[in-house]
């Protein structure tokens, strides 16, 4: 009791408010600041999203399986049509970067509908009132979501070795090959939790996104190289981002120089976080 | 305690007056209740997504790639894809009355349903209704669109009842197949999941929008013979008007049929136990 009177005495003024300087203090004591408390508490957060999507592994399971069966099944029926005379490994080799990226930027969908679900049942705004880092809400989700996405790109590459898909290529471009989707992938995500804070409900996100992915996917050099389209479309396919992102995978997986489509990539996907992220952490803000 | 006689024939004569029973009463209460399913269709928005834009996109889209190779190979690609792209539409129309049924199970309205005086196969049959005149619609919507790519329906009158006869029932039996899964798992985000797992094997491993040709070898066999293909290649044949587009229809509804029956026996089993 005496020294709870004694922090009361300490902490307020003789205006009735409370000494600031005091509340400094107890929040440097409780590190609730600071790089290390930040990383913990994002560690923390990004441990808890996993936990959920492990535990309900149909998910997961699911979208990791759905681009694998599509990339077999398009193997098995396109690669002579594609390239008529080759085996169907060449075409393989080909195609699995794509069916990486469309499998992935279709689960970036689901990185919506669990952001989502999350701001339904109130726990941003638990989050809030909660001794964390300001940063750990979005970092530990950014961070769930690039493991997830890891997960996946491990399942289908696996697969795609069984199929006759091999890196000829260095360390450091194989590493690559692994990052470059993940970045891309997350700034597509972004749209997909800006719509999130607007949506009524979860089946909105799937409705808004679906409709401009499918063209994107299909309008690009991953399926069919951009000779097989005809005149009017190959402008559209040369520069779609999803080609970019295709054709700097292959390139890593290969060996050939990729300096340039990774560049483009980047710069697609910084682009995406320039215009979404400010947008998001508005809405964001005015939903909490 | 046996009942009185006499309030047993009273009750009878109530009922008879109600008309809870009978065809005419069953008619009308599944009408009903497909006007409701229908009216929940509309309201939600992906559904008119499924039903216009994702078959108009996925037309479109392997439209666009694959056009050039595949007229090196001798295909007219928009009357090869139509068929396919079709099916894949009534597909979807399917999983979307496994996801519909699911939720009347969780919410409880299938058991509302049940303590009503209504016919017991009007809950069944509104949504079967409901979902055939979705997939109809979506066709519709469909052709229009391929109509405008080029697409042009060659065969007659008759070709033309055959392909919306095989349109309707290939829906009835992918509502059939997917209500097992709705009754089986009964939460709505869990059929949404595991729906998808028949279609890669049985929409895409088909000769829908690729000739048998291409596959491998030892694939050839179960690609050509699976039920959609032979689905495909009746509606194919029935869209060139071609001569073996009679025997073909009838290998066609043979499958679906066997299909039908066979799992609308197990999904009648499950429902009764639900």
């Amino acid at each position: 009791m005496s020294t709870l009177q004694n922090a009361q005495d300490a902490w307020s003024q003789p205006d009735g408010t409370i000494n600031e300087k005091a509340i400094a203090a107890v929040v440097a004591a409780r590190q609730e600041g600071g790089w290390g408390r930040s990383l913990h508490d994002i560690l923390t957060i990004a441990r808890r999203n996993l936990l959920i999507e492990f535990r309900n592994p149909a998910e997961i399971l699911v979208s990791t399986a759905f681009p694998i069966s599509l990339f077999l099944v398009f193997t098995a029926s396109f690669a002579k049509v594609v390239a008529p005379g080759e085996s169907y490994s060449s075409y393989a080799q080909f195609l699995l970067p794509f069916t990486l990226v469309q499998g992935l930027i279709f689960g970036s969908v689901n990185v919506g509908s669990v952001f989502y679900n999350d701001l339904e049942s109130g726990r941003d705004v638990r989050l809030r009132a909660m001794p964390i880092a300001r940063l750990a809400a979005v970092g530990g989700r950014l961070v769930a979501a690039a493991v997830r996405i890891l997960f996946q790109i491990s399942g289908i590459v696996l697969v795609g070795h069984l199929v006759g898909f091999r890196f000829y290529s260095g360390l450091l471009s194989t590493i690559g090959f692994f990052l470059l989707p993940t970045v891309f992938v997350l700034s597509i995500a972004l749209i997909a939790v800006y719509i999130a804070i607007g949506a009524q409900s979860s089946e909105t996100i799937l409705a808004v996104m679906n409709p401009w992915i499918l063209p994107f996917t299909f309008l690009s050099i991953g399926y069919v190289p951009k000779e097989g389209f005809p005149d009017w479309a190959v402008g559209f396919v040369s520069h779609n981002p999803v080609s970019m992102v295709t054709q700097a995978m292959r390139a890593l997986a290969n060996g050939e120089p990729a300096a340039q489509s990774v560049i483009i990539t980047l710069a697609w996907s910084l682009a995406l976080v320039l215009l979404f992220g400010p947008l998001t952490l508005r809405a964001y803000k005015r939903k909490i | 305690m046996l009942p009185d006689p006499h309030v047993a024939a009273i009750a009878q004569q109530m009922i008879a007056q109600r008309q809870e029973t009978g065809w005419r009463r069953a008619i009308d209460d599944s009408l009903l209740i497909t006007g409701r399913n229908l009216i929940r269709l509309q309201r939600n928005p992906i559904v008119i997504v499924a039903i216009a834009i994702f078959p108009m996109v996925f037309l479109i889209g392997f439209w666009v790639v694959g056009q050039k190779l595949m007229a090196a190979q001798g295909v007219n690609y928009i009357q090869y894809l139509v068929p396919i792209i079709n099916l894949q539409a009534l597909f979807f129309a399917g999983l979307g009355s496994a996801i519909m049924l699911a939720k009347d199970i969780e919410t409880g309205m299938m058991e509302r349903a049940r303590v009503m005086p209504i016919s017991r196969v009007a809950v069944v049959a509104g949504l079967v209704l409901a979902y055939l005149i979705r997939g109809l619609l979506a066709t519709f919507i469909l052709l229009a669109v391929a109509y405008g790519l080029g697409f042009r329906f060659q065969g007659g009158f008759f070709a033309l009842l055959g392909y919306f006869s095989l349109v309707i029932i290939f829906t009835a039996a992918c509502i059939t197949g997917y209500s097992i899964l709705a009754l089986k798992l009964r939460t709505p985000t869990l059929v949404d999941a595991v729906a998808i797992i028949p279609y890669t094997p049985l929409l895409l491993l088909s000769n829908g929008f690729s000739p048998t040709e291409n596959f491998p070898i030892w694939l050839q066999p179960i690609v050509r013979y699976q039920p959609v293909s032979v689905t495909c290649d009746a509606l194919r044949a029935l869209v060139e008007g071609s001569a073996n587009g009679g025997s073909l229809y009838v290998a066609s509804l043979l499958w679906l049929v066997g299909i039908l029956v066979a799992l609308g026996s197990w999904s009648v089993r499950l429902y009764k136990s639900l």
